[in-house]
């Protein structure tokens, strides 16, 4: 129970955090152009608050003085893995891959997106589900508090912290963190969108209840396996609102599993994948800055995730074998 | 809200005719008002063309109808009723077969506006940018033109207030830069938003024309980039203060400015931030960009608190102001159509206390030429003989050039324009029109159809074997067609070298230039199609030769090869010596009933105010007496607003 | 008479395979994707991530018919230069592929051009829908216009490239 052991479980956060990106990324990419509008809002909510979710547990980390790690490869650093994979720090069997959008990518997302179940966290080992480990960091940064004193633990500068300020289109929600409380409120808000409760007495005149910001991740993913939004007054087993219409043969036959190799046909798309990596690499060591002092770079962000998303979809047409097309060469980070 | 078909509901407080940009803003200073002062009110806004308020899929539909037009020009998004026709686009090809404007001539009037709820402000490139104090006293200073009822003070206050209604982005110090502003216009005062970021263009060019000067009769004027005010969102500026004292207080609008995006999800949704879609005109794909439908989608929120009601009623088109026996305005008649090209429509008839005309400065004109006033039939509020005469445009002259080979500049990137280069203040304004330079962000696009243009030269000289010997153009087109990554290589070194300097034109108040109404020219429903009178005077003329001067010098210190031609320009030719130009309209439409100190030769005072009819407000650009250099939209908003004030103090409103 | 362009759904395509079927004669979109390459001057790779290769191959025998189509692909494939010199009567064609290609739009061909150069059977299938005009061929074949790549920038309207972009160094 150290400020070491406080620091390790953030950074695993923050992995866990962005290894959720891509998946969502390529289901979402997947769809064809103009289709499918609910579900790609749906998705599109969903991959910003992971973003916020990774800004937010960047604020958790710089405020307790622990370093965030972005990139990878580096002595020190975390390493680069690729999909499909195991959840990392996630001890409960989870394999993902990068599915373009179908049931069982969404059947997927629903297992990352798993709410509470308190029962198998008592008896399983280790950290089950992504909820828990959210619930295993307050604890424990409760616990250092108390031990130690909330000016050994609150030791980061105020100018590492983003805030609304520094981005946009996350709804006032990127909270600063500088002491106890404002942590619990960061893991509130994570744990809220996430894995939260369904919030049956939501506020406000929201007519389209049940469309991102109403309701958690897993329950937006379900109303897209079932076709039906949550009404306001459903318990949680089963939405009875409004149809929720899928066209699940409106998305780009990207291959699964992806290809063992890099694909080498058609001429000319190694220029095309590294074209993307070079990207992608761009955007996490954007991220990286941002996360560790250099604020503005949050919002130039905002143009590589742009040209990510045109790069995505344009490798997802293009076909390598057996009427199927390449995936985007995602990776992601474990330590 | 109701979108309702009400015949004589009952008489509203207010009736505006115009869902545009000039009425709408003031629907909602004077709901804001009444909300703050704890009245009731009763609000009804009559739009000609269709429309709806906010939604998804209308603005998915114009966007794809965007993507699939060949000519991507302003309204061509956008549905054009036949029951409300739209003036035609690219006027300059029409005459005398335009759809709507009956073109008298001796020049076409090359300017447009929309009919359709939100009106131009859907297809506005978004520049909001303030007159100068000088524009005010043109008459006064420089012996030309006429002077307005008041000078820039008194409008200032205005200006802020427009400013946080439209949600400008620029900072206060960059435009003192501009010339004949001073530091004390500005004082403390902040925008709501900084700047947009300069477009890279911007930063080449600015560093080529550095210490750039330009002799305009024997006097040397510095010219400098400047960034220009856009109402286009971008980020808040965590110090500034809203100016809007008509919205009441409450520690909800008290934190930091929250840049108002798509009207469907305003503050968490799309439009935050200008996405760089470079389409402004004709489209805001994010909804960055203002448009009045968010200026509805706020009026929306304000019907829904206690004793205000507005309602707008779409399929609405004017046809004639009716008087009672004391001589104010008792009624609008309106036209109430169903399908937008089927010529079938129902009288209704719109009664209220207080009315104001807000369709744009020829759609007023027409509608008070066509109702029955005075004995003498010369329509309503028309005492001065003014109503429709002065009609004014900035008339628009292109110029353009390529940068050397090592200098790319990159365009088709960003918002339109995101710095003038402007001449709009000196002594050479008693002598030639001034004017402001739009520094063009995306490439010979408008000039001469790139990238379109540079394509088929390369792969089909052939069609361009009849150009003129001495045509710039000329050593554009290969001997023989091109192809492959020869293709490839020449399409990105050309365009992305391509510049562009647009110049808008002041124009000076004539009479001569008018609109006018004839019962042999009806549109599908009846009513009276605009007759335009209009030419450009010596005084434009001079100034676009010094234009296009400016442009050859500005060229020749970039070291920048020009391949301005009036051959190929766009638009209509107009003369002046042996020089040859061709202009076409920036779309702004003034003066056809200005304000004035007096009745005999203004149609409404200084607040908009009719001097003949003492319960009407005719609002808008056609209010202006000159057109300055700026864009007119954000001038046109400060009157809105200011006559929005007077309005309030003067409608007597019940508590709530 | 007011056109509306024609809405192709450029991912009607039958499975991509069709095309990557390996085969001893080539087949006609293999053909169409060769002769693509020479003239665009862009990779296949760059081509096929556009999602329209099928789109366009079809379109080209919607305005001329499937045996002029095939005619020309043939030539088109031996010689790519050829096609595209001012004394070949494929001229036009070639020309109208690269518009399709780097523009998403189609130009009239010149007028009798089909009489001039075809018998009355193969005339007979020239354009038989009336797409033989002036047009934009979709909302999708304006967005991916080799054009906008071929200059760096994303087509304007579409694919935003995110705030302060344009003020990046090019």
């Amino acid at each position: 129970m150290t400020l070491k052991k406080l620091h390790t479980m953030l950074q695993m956060a923050l992995e866990v955090e962005l290894f959720t990106i891509p998946p969502y990324l390529t289901a979402l990419y997947s769809i064809e152009e103009g289709r499918n509008s609910v579900s790609v809002k749906i998705l599109q909510s969903v991959a910003m608050e992971e973003m916020l979710h990774a800004a937010l547990v960047s604020n958790l980390m710089n405020a307790v003085g622990a370093h965030p790690q972005v990139e990878s490869g580096g002595k020190g650093q975390p390493s680069r893995r690729y999909y499909p994979a195991q959840v990392p720090h996630i001890a409960r069997r989870l394999n993902i891959g990068l599915l373009p959008f179908s049931k069982r990518a969404v059947e997927d997302f629903m297992l990352i997106e798993l709410p509470e179940n308190r029962t198998k966290w008592k008896t399983g080992p280790g950290t089950y589900s992504i909820g828990q480990l959210y619930d295993q960091i307050r604890n424990l940064l409760v616990a250092v508090t108390e031990q130690l004193g909330v000016a050994k633990i609150f030791t980061g500068a105020r100018s590492l912290q983003l805030s609304e300020v520094d981005y946009y289109g996350a709804g006032g929600r990127l909270k600063v963190v500088t002491d106890l409380d404002s942590a619990l409120e960061a893991i509130a808000e994570i744990s809220q969108q996430g894995e939260g409760r369904l919030h049956s007495n939501a506020a406000g005149d929201e007519a389209e209840f049940g469309l991102p910001k109403e309701v958690a991740h897993f329950y937006r993913f379900e109303q897209i396996l079932e076709g039906r939004f949550y009404d306001r007054d459903d318990d949680i087993r089963k939405p009875t609102g409004p149809r929720l219409l899928v066209d699940w043969k409106a998305v780009l036959p990207v291959a699964v599993p992806g290809p063992k190799a890099t694909p080498t046909s058609p001429p000319g798309i190694g220029a095309t994948l590294d074209a993307f990596t070079a990207t992608y690499e761009e955007l996490l060591a954007c991220l990286h800055q941002a996360f560790n002092g250099k604020k503005a770079k949050l919002v130039s962000a905002v143009p590589i995730m742009q040209r990510l998303k045109v790069q995505a979809t344009e490798i997802m047409r293009i076909g390598i074998g057996n009427g199927q097309t390449c995936p985007p060469p995602f990776w992601f980070i474990e330590s | 809200m109701a979108e309702e078909r009400c015949s004589g509901i009952g008489a509203y407080d207010v009736v505006v005719v115009g869902g545009g940009v000039t009425g709408t803003v003031l629907a909602k200073v004077v709901a804001e008002l009444a909300w703050r002062d704890r009245k009731s009110l009763s609000i009804l806004i009559l739009e000609a063309g269709t429309g709806m308020v906010g939604g998804d899929a209308t603005h998915n539909a114009y966007l794809n109808t965007y993507y699939g037009a060949l000519a991507k020009t302003p309204n061509a998004p956008y549905p054009i009723a036949d029951n409300a026709p739209s003036p035609e686009d690219l006027a300059f090809l029409k005459p005398p077969q335009d759809r709507y404007f009956v073109q008298r001539g001796p020049l076409p009037f090359g300017s447009n506006n929309l009919r359709l709820l939100g009106g131009t402000t859907h297809h506005w490139m978004g520049i909001a940018l303030r007159m100068l104090p000088s524009d005010f006293e043109l008459s006064g200073r420089h012996g030309v033109g006429v002077d307005w009822p008041f000078t820039y003070d008194d409008l200032k206050p205005y200006y802020e207030k427009a400013e946080w209604e439209l949600g400008v982005s620029a900072d206060s110090l960059d435009q003192l830069e501009i010339n004949g502003v001073k530091p004390k216009d500005f004082g403390a005062y902040q925008f709501p938003m900084h700047g947009l970021p300069r477009s890279y263009l911007d930063k080449v060019l600015g560093k080529g024309l550095d210490k750039f000067t330009f002799k305009i009769d024997g006097q040397n004027y510095p010219a400098r980039l400047v960034p220009i005010p856009q109402a286009r969102n971008a980020m808040p500026n965590p110090s500034a203060k809203d100016p809007r004292d008509y919205i009441a207080r409450t520690s909800e609008n008290e934190r930091l400015y929250q840049p108002f995006g798509a009207p469907d999800d305003p503050f968490t949704g799309a439009g935050q931030r200008c996405e760089g879609n470079a389409s402004c005109i004709p489209i805001c794909p994010s909804r960055a960009k203002y448009s009045a439908l968010k200026t509805i989608e706020q009026l929306k929120m304000l019907s829904l608190r206690s004793g205000i009601r507005v309602d707008i009623v779409t399929k609405a088109v004017a046809s004639d102001l009716e008087l009672d026996d004391a001589g104010n305005i008792a009624a609008i008649n309106y036209l109430a159509y169903d399908e937008p090209d089927l010529a079938y429509a129902t009288p209704r008839r719109a009664t209220g206390r207080w009315f104001v005309l807000a369709s744009s400065a020829i759609e007023n004109a027409k509608l008070l030429l066509a109702s029955h006033g005075a004995p003498d039939g010369e329509g309503l509020a028309n005492s001065s003989g003014r109503v429709g005469k002065n009609l004014m445009d900035h008339p628009f002259v292109l110029s353009w050039a390529l940068m050397p080979e090592n200098q790319p500049v990159g365009g088709f990137r960003g918002p339109g324009v995101t710095c003038d280069l402007p001449m709009r203040h000196g002594a050479f304004r008693s002598n030639r029109a001034a004017f402001r330079t739009d520094v063009g962000n995306w490439g010979w696009g408008l000039a001469d159809g790139a990238p379109y243009q540079d394509v088929e030269r390369i792969i089909n000289p052939a069609a361009f074997a009849g150009m003129a010997l001495g045509s710039p153009a000329k050593d554009l087109v290969p001997a023989e067609p091109i192809f492959g990554a020869a293709l490839r290589q020449l399409i990105r070194s050309r365009v992305r070298r391509q510049i562009t300097l647009g110049f808008l034109m002041e124009q000076l108040p004539s009479s001569a230039n008018r609109v006018t109404i004839d019962d042999k020219h009806r549109d599908a429903l009846g009513l009276h199609k605009p007759i335009i009178h209009y030419d450009i005077d010596d005084y434009t003329r001079k100034g676009m030769e010094t234009a296009f001067d400016f442009a050859t010098a500005v060229y020749q210190k970039l070291g920048a090869k020009e391949y301005t031609d009036p051959a190929v320009a766009l638009g209509t030719e107009v003369k002046f010596g042996k020089r040859t130009f061709k202009y076409i309209g920036a779309g702004h439409i003034i003066g056809t009933h200005r304000m004035g100190t007096q009745k005999t030769n203004s149609v409404v005072d200084g607040d908009q105010r009719s001097w003949d009819h003492r319960n009407l407000y005719i609002i808008g650009c056609g209010s202006m007496p000159t057109t300055g250099t700026s864009n007119p939209t954000l001038t046109a908003t400060a009157l809105s607003i200011k006559s929005a004030e007077h309005l309030f103090r003067n409608l007597g409103l019940a508590g709530r | 008479m007011k056109h509306r362009p024609v809405q192709i759904h450029p991912y009607a395509v039958p499975a991509i395979a069709e095309y990557d079927k390996h085969s001893e004669k080539p087949s006609e979109l293999r053909l169409f994707l060769d002769v693509s390459i020479a003239l665009t001057g862009f990779t296949e790779a760059e081509l096929k991530s556009t999602g329209l290769v099928r789109a366009y191959f079809d379109e080209i025998a919607l305005v001329v018919g499937h045996a002029i189509r095939t005619h020309f692909l043939q030539q088109a494939a031996k010689d790519p230069g050829a096609v595209m010199r001012k004394d070949s009567m494929w001229q036009p064609l070639a020309q109208n592929l690269l518009r399709l290609w780097y523009l998403g739009q189609w130009k009239r061909m010149p007028k009798c051009w089909a009489r001039t150069h075809f018998d009355e059977k193969t005339q007979h299938s020239y354009d038989e829908f009336g797409r033989d005009i002036d047009r934009v061929v979709s909302p999708q074949s304006y967005q991916e216009g080799l054009v906008w790549r071929a200059i760096g920038v994303n087509p304007p309207g579409a694919k935003q490239p995110g705030f302060g972009s344009w003020g990046e160094k090019i």
